[in-house]
């Protein structure tokens, strides 16, 4: 298999089906290394890419790709790759009526979020006791 | 219209039971409870968008559109964790598999069969939209009594 490193947005789907691609995460990094590996492989890696990246040909050497991680604006957590966010910003403005803001948050900080908006009346009651 | 999960926060009294009978049917739980400024406490979960972002950005057909109702399917799933950056509640986690409520399968879901407090209904939206507008007018009545 072939990776192009322009297109491959740093998801865990490769990684999650081949054992010989690992996948690691250090603060503001998520680092994919790709083996060498059996070929028969490379129909299923090419047909779980989200993002087009991976192609038939022959690699003999390791590759490891570096991406930026986005930090949730809120926390500050680390929580998925920046291209990662790109993609799914990119498919979410073609559905109507949809901010993106919620894209800049952490999945745990968009749950906060939420709790606080439903506890709004709850609060505004129970406050006041 | 098929019924679905809905909260009446001023019920929810924080107990986690909900939280403990999910991760006992599925071994993780798919609902998740917090507290908010000590007063009220809020259970989360997927909330079966009519228009749903995680389906808009899976490219497997894993998770898919059924009606008024998100399905998922594991097998058709890569695992490549997109559906968890496009949910705007945080309602997907990944662990060994993509855990998002199902709402059981069929029949009445744990977490609401749980529920002391009957925070948790399982009801269609019109049905809940008539109580919650009754009990909002109730309310309203009181306070001009």
């Amino acid at each position: 298999m072939k990776i192009d490193e322009k297109v491959c947005i740093g998801c865990r789907a490769c990684s999650a089906i081949s054992s010989s691609i690992s996948i690691s995460e250090e603060s503001d990094v998520r680092s994919i290394t790709f083996h060498p590996h059996d070929e028969s492989m490379t129909d299923s890696l090419i047909e779980a890419c989200p993002a087009g990246a991976i192609s038939s040909g022959l690699t003999a050497e390791s590759i490891t790709l570096i991406f930026r991680m986005k930090r949730c604006s809120v926390c500050g957590e680390p929580f998925a790759t920046e291209r990662e966010i790109e993609h799914v910003a990119a498919r979410i403005s073609q559905m109507q009526d949809f901010q993106k803001r919620w894209l800049d948050l952490c999945p745990e900080c968009r749950r906060d979020g939420q709790r606080r908006s439903h506890a709004v009346p709850c609060i505004r009651i129970r406050g006041r006791r | 219209m098929m019924a679905k999960i809905y909260l009446d926060p001023e019920r929810c009294i924080g107990c986690r039971a909900c939280e403990l009978a999910c991760e006992r049917e599925h071994g993780h739980p798919r609902i998740s409870v917090g507290t908010v400024s000590d007063l009220a406490a809020v259970p989360l979960y997927c909330h079966q968008c009519d228009v749903a972002p995680c389906v808009a950005i899976c490219y497997t057909g894993s998770l898919r559109q059924d009606g008024d109702m998100v399905k998922f399917d594991s097998d058709l799933c890569t695992l490549c964790g997109l559906c968890l950056v496009a949910c705007p509640f945080g309602a997907i986690e990944l662990d060994s598999k993509i855990q998002r409520c199902d709402l059981c399968g069929s029949g009445t879901p744990v977490c609401v069969m749980t529920c002391p407090a009957e925070a948790l209904v399982l009801e269609d939206l019109d049905t809940v939209t008539r109580s919650t507008r009754g009990r909002a007018a109730g309310l309203l009545a009181a306070r001009l009594r």
